[in-house]
C-alpha cells in the first residue's frame, strides 16, 4: 500500500512539473463512471443490480503531440460505495478505491470535438464491513459478542476506455478573453479487468475479553466489467 | 461525425440491455430447521438453502462441510439419527418428491454419512417413524399413529425392513404388511437375540391395540407369531406399551414381558421351539395380575427366585406388587407416595428398583437381595425437601430432581443416597433447561440463557462458563469430548468449548457458518 501511494505521488510530481515546464498541458478531470459488474456474486454487496457509479478524478498532462495525436499520460482516483443485503441477514457495505495511472491519446477532429483512447491500469482497493441487520435482535450484542465483519482486499486493475471528447473552441473563448483555461465534456465506454477478490473478514466488535472468534471466508468476487464515463475535463493552457 | 455518434449510442444501449435486474442469487432467507447430534459433530437441517451441513468439532477445530443438498424436487420431511440412538453417527431423513406427479422421485429413507457418502433406501410410502433395533443391523420404517395418507389409500400396517448392514437394493429395504387381525401397528420395539430351541431369534415385535406380532428378522419369511392381548369379545382398548425380554435359562424359557394401557394384568409370553419345524417357535401366553393399573415393571432375581416387580396404582394408593415367575405367588408393597417409576439398577449390594415420580414425595429403594423374605421391609425412603416436582433419570447412577421452588436443582446420587442442591440467584424454568451429563460433569443450560452451568459430580462444585451470545441449542459431542453452543445469529454462530475444561480461555467462537464461501456460489438454490 506504502508502495502504491509513493508511486502515486511521485507520478503526480511528473505530471505537475510536466505542466508548469508545458503550462498549456494541464488538465483535471471529473468524472462519473457506471459500471456494470459482470459477476453475479457482487449481488452480495448491491441492493438493486450489478451497476456501481464510481466518482473521480484525473489529473493528466500533454506530454507530446505526434501529428495531432496527443499522448497524455495521468493518474486518477474513484471510488464507489455499495451496499447489499445478502439472504437479508446481513446489511454489506463496500467502498472501492480505485488508483491507476495511464495514458490517454486524443485526436481532435474539429476545433470542439475530439476522439479519446485511453488505456489504465491500476489497483483496486476493496473496503468491507458488515454487520448482521435489523431481523437480528441486537440486544445479543450486548452480551459481548464480536458480530461486525470487516476485511481489506486488494487485487490488479486495467482498463480501456474509448470515447468523444466535446471542448469548447479555443478561438471561442480567446474571443471572451478567455486565453490559459479551457473545459471539455467527454462521453466514453470500455472496460475495466480486475483481479479476484477473495474476502476473510475478521469478527470485530465485543471487547478485550470476549471469546476469540473466527469467521469462515465468503469467496471470491470478480470487479471487472463493462463502464461508461461521463466527465467535465478543465484545461490550463 | 454520425458513424461516432452511431457508435456511441450502440454502446450506450448495449450498457443498459446488460445492467437488468440480476437473477436473486442471495434472495434466499436463511433458516435452521433442525440440529441433530451426532458422535463428533452436529448436524444441521438448513432449510432455507435445502442443504444438510456437518459441522465436525473438537476442543481444538471445528470445520463445516455440506453433507447433504436437497434437490429442487424432493422434500425431507422428518429427520432421526442413529443407528446407534447413544452414539449416533448418521442421519436418516424421509424424502418425498415435492411434486406428487414428479416420476423421477419416489419416497427414499436417504441415509447420510457424517463424511457425506448418502445411501438412499427407495421406500414407495411416506413412512413417519423409525426404530433401530439392537447392535446397529436393522431399522424398521413404519406408520405411526400421526399417518396421514395423501391423495390416495395406504397401508398402515405396511412396514420396511432395512438391513443397516448392506447396501441398499432390490430386497433392501423389503417391505411387509403386517397382519394384527385388522388392527394397526402403534409402535416397534426390538428384543435382544433370544435363543430358542438353539436357533438365534432376532425379534422386532409390532405393537397394536388388543395384541402384537412377533417377527424374527433373522429368519423374516418363516417365523412369525401374532400373540393377542384380548379375545375378540373382549370390549377393553388394551395396547401394549412396554415391552422386555429376558433370555433362557437353565430352568425357563425365554420370556417377554407386555405392559399394557387399558389391563390390569401383565402379560408373560414364554417362547419355546416348535417341534414341528425347526425354524418354527410357539408362543404361550400367561397373564399375571398387576394388583392395580401397571404403572411400569421390572424384572430382579432374589437367589433363584425371578420375581417381577409391578408398580400399580390401586384406589389412588401406589403398590409394587412382587409376583414369582415360577410359582405365580405374590404379595404387594405399599409405597406411600405418588412414584410412577420404577428404575431397576444394579445397586450397592445387589440389583434394587428405584421408585421416583414427578410430584413425590422423595426416592424410594427396594433391593431385589431378600425381597421375598423382607416382604417390603427393606423399602427405603430418602424424602426430599420441598419435594419433587419433576424428576429426571439423567443416567444409571444419577436422578436431577426439580423440587417445588423454581431456584433450586438437586443433583440426586442413587449410589450414596446424598442430594447436592444447586440454587441460582433467580427463579429459572429448569423443566425446560437443556440437561446433560459428561463423565464426571452435568451440565445444565435453562432457557433463553447465555452462560452453560457445569457441576462437577465428584465434588458437587457448580461453575459456569459465561457465553458472549444467548444459546440456542447446546450439543455435548461425546466422541470428541466437545460441546457445542449454537446461537441463533442470522449468518450462523457457535461456541464450542472443550468438555473437560469448559472456561472462556479454552473456548473459541466459530462465526458465519452460513457465509462460508457464499460467493462462490454459482447459481440460484430453492
Amino acid at each position: 500500500m506504502r508502495c502504491i501511494v509513493r508511486f502515486s505521488f511521485v507520478v503526480t510530481a511528473l505530471l505537475l512539473t510536466n505542466s508548469v515546464a508545458f503550462a498549456e498541458r494541464l488538465e483535471v478531470g471529473l468524472a462519473v463512471t457506471p459500471t456494470m459488474l459482470q459477476d453475479t456474486q457482487y449481488e452480495a454487496f448491491s441492493e438493486d443490480d450489478l451497476n456501481k457509479i464510481r466518482f473521480g478524478a484525473d489529473i493528466r498532462s500533454e506530454v507530446i503531440n505526434l501529428g495531432g495525436f496527443r499522448l497524455i499520460p495521468l493518474i486518477g482516483y474513484r471510488i464507489a460505495f455499495d451496499h447489499g443485503s445478502p439472504y437479508s441477514i446481513m446489511d454489506t457495505d463496500l467502498v472501492l478505491h480505485d488508483i491507476i495511472a495511464g495514458l490517454r491519446v486524443r485526436k481532435g477532429l474539429l476545433s470542439w470535438l475530439a476522439l479519446c483512447v485511453e488505456i489504465t491500469g491500476g489497483v483496486l482497493l476493496a473496503d468491507m464491513n458488515s454487520s448482521p441487520n435489523q431481523g437480528y435482535d441486537m440486544s445479543y450484542g450486548d452480551l459481548g459478542a464480536r458480530q461486525d465483519y470487516e476485511d481489506f482486499q486488494h487485487t490488479w486493475s486495467f482498463g480501456g476506455l474509448a470515447g468523444v471528447d466535446i471542448q469548447l473552441s479555443k478561438n471561442w473563448l480567446r474571443s471572451r478573453g478567455v486565453r490559459r483555461f479551457g473545459f471539455a465534456g467527454e462521453i466514453a465506454g470500455g472496460y475495466v479487468r480486475r483481479g479476484d477478490i477473495e474476502f476473510e473478514p475478521s469478527l470485530e466488535g465485543g471487547d478485550d475479553s470476549s471469546i476469540e472468534a473466527e469467521t469462515r471466508p465468503w469467496g471470491d468476487v470478480n470487479l471487472s466489467g463493462w463502464m461508461v464515463q461521463a466527465a467535465v475535463s478543465f484545461r490550463f493552457f | 461525425m454520425r458513424r461516432i455518434i452511431q457508435k456511441s449510442s450502440f454502446l450506450l444501449v448495449a450498457f443498459i440491455f446488460l445492467s437488468c435486474d440480476t437473477d436473486g442469487l442471495y434472495d434466499k432467507s436463511i433458516n435452521v430447521e433442525k440440529t441433530m447430534t451426532l458422535q463428533n459433530g452436529v448436524a444441521i437441517y438448513e432449510n432455507g438453502m435445502g442443504r444438510i451441513v456437518y459441522l465436525a468439532a473438537s476442543p481444538s477445530r471445528a470445520t463445516l462441510e455440506e453433507i447433504y443438498r436437497v434437490d429442487e424436487n424432493e422434500q425431507l420431511l422428518w429427520f432421526e439419527t442413529g443407528p446407534d440412538p447413544d452414539n449416533p453417527s448418521e442421519v436418516f431423513a424421509m424424502s418425498v418428491p415435492v411434486d406428487e406427479r414428479d416420476a423421477d422421485h419416489t419416497e427414499t429413507l436417504q441415509r447420510i454419512h457424517a463424511d457425506g457418502t448418502v445411501n438412499s433406501y427407495i421406500v414407495n410410502s411416506v413412512f413417519n417413524e423409525l426404530a433401530f433395533g439392537p447392535y446397529q443391523k436393522y431399522a424398521i420404517l413404519y406408520h405411526g399413529s400421526g399417518s396421514e395418507s395423501e391423495g390416495g389409500l395406504y397401508n398402515p400396517n405396511e412396514v420396511a425392513l432395512i438391513d443397516l448392514s448392506s447396501n441398499p437394493g432390490n430386497n433392501n429395504p423389503s417391505t411387509m404388511s403386517i397382519d394384527l387381525d385388522g388392527r394397526r401397528v402403534t409402535g416397534v420395539s426390538f428384543l435382544p437375540t433370544l435363543s430358542i430351541g438353539g436357533i438365534d431369534r432376532q425379534f422386532a415385535v409390532f405393537l397394536s391395540e388388543g395384541g402384537l406380532r412377533l417377527i424374527d428378522l433373522l429368519h423374516p419369511d418363516s417365523s412369525a407369531a401374532r400373540i393377542p392381548l384380548t379375545d375378540k369379545t373382549d370390549p377393553r382398548n388394551v395396547t401394549p406399551v412396554q415391552v422386555f425380554a429376558r433370555e433362557k435359562d437353565e430352568i425357563r424359557d425365554a420370556m417377554i414381558f407386555v405392559r399394557a394401557n387399558g389391563s390390569e394384568d401383565i402379560y408373560a409370553i414364554s417362547l419355546t421351539a416348535n417341534n414341528e419345524g425347526v425354524s418354527d417357535f410357539t408362543a404361550a401366553i400367561n397373564q399375571i395380575e398387576a394388583g392395580g393399573t401397571p404403572q411400569d415393571m421390572a424384572l430382579v432375581q432374589d437367589g433363584t427366585k425371578l420375581l417381577l416387580a409391578v408398580l400399580s396404582s390401586n384406589s389412588g394408593r401406589m403398590i409394587v406388587n412382587i409376583i414369582d415367575i415360577d410359582t405365580s405367588a405374590a404379595f404387594s408393597i405399599e409405597v406411600d407416595d405418588s412414584v410412577t417409576t420404577a428404575m431397576l439398577r444394579e445397586g450397592n449390594e445387589s440389583e434394587e428398583i428405584v421408585l421416583y415420580g414427578n410430584n413425590s414425595k422423595g426416592v424410594h429403594f427396594l433391593r431385589a437381595k431378600g425381597l421375598t423374605k423382607e416382604k417390603g421391609h427393606n423399602l427405603d425412603h430418602v424424602f426430599i425437601p420441598d419435594q419433587v416436582q419433576h424428576a429426571i433419570r439423567l443416567d444409571g447412577d444419577r436422578l436431577l430432581i426439580i423440587p417445588h421452588r423454581n431456584r433450586d436443582l438437586i443433583l440426586f446420587d442413587l449410589n450414596t443416597r446424598d442430594s447436592t442442591r444447586l440454587t441460582s440467584p433467580w427463579d429459572a424454568d429448569w423443566d425446560d433447561a437443556r440437561t446433560q451429563i459428561y463423565k464426571n460433569q452435568f451440565f445444565c443450560v435453562p432457557q433463553n440463557s447465555d452462560r452453560i452451568n457445569v457441576v462437577d459430580l465428584d465434588t458437587g462444585h457448580p461453575d459456569s462458563l459465561l457465553l458472549d451470545d444467548a444459546v440456542q441449542h447446546f450439543h455435548i459431542l461425546k466422541g470428541s469430548g466437545t460441546g457445542v453452543v449454537m446461537h441463533d445469529t442470522p449468518s450462523g454462530r457457535v461456541t464450542v468449548f472443550p468438555l473437560n475444561d469448559p472456561t472462556r480461555g479454552k473456548a473459541y467462537v466459530l462465526d458465519g457458518l452460513w457465509l462460508g464461501n457464499f460467493l462462490d456460489e454459482t447459481e440460484v438454490t430453492k
